[in-house]
This record gives C-alpha cells, structure tokens and sequence, in this order.
C-alpha cells in the first residue's frame, strides 16, 4: 500500500486528537502519547484500532514494541514501516 | 517434594466466537476487536446446559490414573476464582466429590488467589500430602468455574471467559512433572479487582508485565534455575500483548517459549489454563523428560504466582 509520509502523519494526528480531546493544530511530532495525551496501554491499542480502520491495515502485535509509542513521530514511524512491510 | 502424578482437562463442545459473547456483554466494536488482534482470543468453549458440579465432575473423568485409586485421595481442593459459586445452601464441590466416589475425602475450596489458586492450590496440596507422610497418598485439584456473574465474564487484564475445567492428581515426591520452584506475590493495592477505579485500573495495566515478571524471576531463582533454562512457558490465557511486554522484560525472545496455541481456543478458563496448556504442550511433544517449564497466572486482588517443574 502507498501512503506518504505526511498522509499518514495525518491520519494519526487526527485519530490521537479524536481521542484525546485535543486540537490537532496542538499535536506535533514531538508530542509525547503517554505522557502529554494522557494515553495508557489500553488507549494505545485502542488507537491501533482506528488506525487500522481509517487505513485499512492490521498492525502485526507481535512487532509492537513500547518505544513505538512514545511520541506521534515514532508511531508514525512504525506505521509507515507496517504499511511498507504489508 | 511435590509432583503432579496426571493432569485431565475437560473442553466443552461449544465453541462460541468471543465476538459473540463481548457483543452479548455490550462491549463496543472497538473493544470487541481489541480482544480479537490484540488480546488473542477468537473463541471460548461454553457448556450451558451443564451446571458446575458436571464440570468439576468431567474433568476429573479425564484422569484415567484416578480410576480403582479414589481410597488414596486423601484431598480434593476445588481452586477457583471466584469465591462464590453457586447460590446457598448448594455446594457443587461436595456434590462432584460424592459423584466422583471420594465422599472419605477432606475437601475444600481455594479462593484467596482469585485466578492464580489453581497453583495455590497444587503447593497447598503438596504440603499437606508431606505433612502427612504417607506416600500412597494423593490430592486431587479441581479447577473450573461457570461464568454465571456478570463481572465474571470478562477478565478488565483482557480474558473472555471460558467453561473449560481441569484436575490434577497430586502426589508428594515422584519424579515427573517434580515441582522445583514456587512464588505467589500478593498486591494489596489492586484489592478491589475488577471494581476498580479508572486510575487504579491504569495503574495496575500498567504495572501488570513488571509485576508478573517479578513473580517468574523468583519462582526460576527458587528453582536453582535461571531464565534461559526453562524450555516453556504455560500462561494463564489473558491478554497475549501483555505476555509478549512480559517476555521482553525478562529478555526472553525465544519463539516458541511461550504456548500461546491453547489461547484463542478455549478463552480465559479461571484456575485451569496453565493445565489445559500442559495437555496440549504434551500432545504436541514439547514437553520432553527432564524439560523446565513454568506456569504462571494473575488472579484479580491482585497476586502474581509462577511455578517450575521439571517434566
């Protein structure tokens, strides 16, 4: 599947504020899941719920490793390399 | 020493996608497929037309090794999860042991280790049959409970709850399936289970890989072995993503150490999955004499409790 870069660091901006309840324009690269969204290891998967959804996808849960999530520019790291690897 | 001479599992029929069962229990759809991708599950193994007693009952039927031997039972402990099971004044443990031809028997249940009694249970059993020093005597643990709560039937760890049941004959000494090492670690914290606040949930979600890391690091120390001995692992079936955050806590990336095949096919069982993972681990042969293999579990309240044999 080709999806840019900067289309998919938008689809998980949007998802994460969704969720969240935060502005995206409040939302960059460095922006930190757990600590600054307030996300736990359930809101996460939760997340890679939608995620899948909104790009038609299914992340391999035996890759998912804990620094994937910590900040929007690694999880759209991880989801670019999921979506090239699929 | 204690020893588990056989081990008898009991599998329901019916098989019922999780789907159907989190649906039934009003879990969203996002819910319901974080349970299927990332928890693991696809199916549990229900019995509805059976009640407890029929259960506890079918797997020690399962135990062709207890047949023309129930007058050396000397223990029958019923482990379980939930500390109630049937509505007063009915008492389904007494009930299966007059069934099962072991009325001579002292029995009782285990509860206090919520999903972790099952192996509560079989250290219980193992002392008791060593105080006594008789060594024709066995204990026979019953594990398998009826989801007949609402609160029972979803794990908050991430276990959809199936009917499967399993007993275990135990005996003090022996060689095979020689019990090496035992850890149980009660968090008092997390007490009120699956009731809960949303902030003590969080926590203990997130304290949950390191804590039951903890618990398998001293069951292995206890045992005089270290992590890269033990040939497998048999888990409690709850949430395979926090299995996999376990085993790379504890640097154990070998494929294969953990069984997760039994998982998907008969949901969280109460006390019984490491014992339902042990008969499957032997029908596919990876369990080979003189293998190092731990089972462990987390019972809500919360206590984490890990256990070594050698096969």
């Amino acid at each position: 599947m080709t999806i840019d870069a900067s289309e998919v660091a938008g689809t998980v901006t949007h998802a994460l504020a969704r969720m969240a309840g935060h502005d995206p324009a409040d939302i960059g690269p460095r922006t930190r899941l757990f600590e600054d969204l307030a996300f736990d290891s359930t809101g996460v998967l939760e997340l890679l719920i939608e995620l899948e959804t909104s790009l038609g996808i299914e992340f391999d849960a035996e890759t998912l490793e804990p620094t994937d999530f910590e900040t929007v520019d690694s999880l759209v790291n991880y989801v670019s390399k999921q979506l090239q690897d699929g | 020493m204690t020893s588990l001479e056989a081990v008898g599992t009991y599998l329901p029929e019916q098989r019922v996608p999780v789907r159907k069962c989190l649906e039934a229990y009003g879990f969203p759809e996002n819910h319901i497929r974080m349970h299927e991708r990332f928890f693991g599950f696809s199916q549990v193994r229900l019995d509805p037309g059976r009640d407890l007693v029929d259960l506890l009952v079918s797997a020690a039927g399962g135990l062709a090794e207890l047949r023309g031997r129930e007058h050396q039972v000397r223990y029958v402990l019923h482990a379980r999860t939930m500390p109630v099971v049937a509505p007063y004044p009915r008492n389904p443990l007494r009930a299966a042991v007059r069934r099962l031809g072991l009325a001579h028997a002292v029995s009782f249940s285990v509860t206090q280790h919520a999903c972790a009694s099952g192996l509560l249970a079989v250290h219980l059993a193992g002392q008791l049959l060593a105080g006594d020093g008789d060594p024709q005597a066995r204990a026979l643990v019953l594990t398998g409970e009826k989801a007949f709560t609402g609160s029972a039937r979803v794990d908050i760890g991430g276990g959809v709850m199936g009917e499967a049941a399993a007993a275990v004959l135990v005996r003090a000494g022996g060689e095979r399936d020689r019990m090496i090492g035992y850890a149980a670690s009660t968090h008092g914290r997390y007490s009120d289970g699956p009731w809960m606040s949303e902030p003590v949930t969080v926590e203990f979600r997130e304290a949950y890989p390191r804590l039951l890391a903890e618990v398998i690091v001293t069951a292995v120390e206890r045992a005089g072995l270290t992590l890269a001995d033990l040939d497998l692992i048999l888990p409690h079936h709850v949430n395979r993503i926090s299995w996999l955050r376990t085993l790379r806590r504890l640097g154990l990336g070998r494929p294969g150490v953990l069984l997760l095949d039994s998982f998907p096919e008969v949901g969280h069982c109460f006390c019984a999955d490491s014992f339902i993972g042990y008969q499957l681990a032997c029908r596919q042969g990876r369990l080979r004499p003189g293998a190092r293999y731990l089972m462990a579990s987390v019972g809500l309240g919360a206590t984490f409790a890990a256990m070594v044999f050698v096969h």
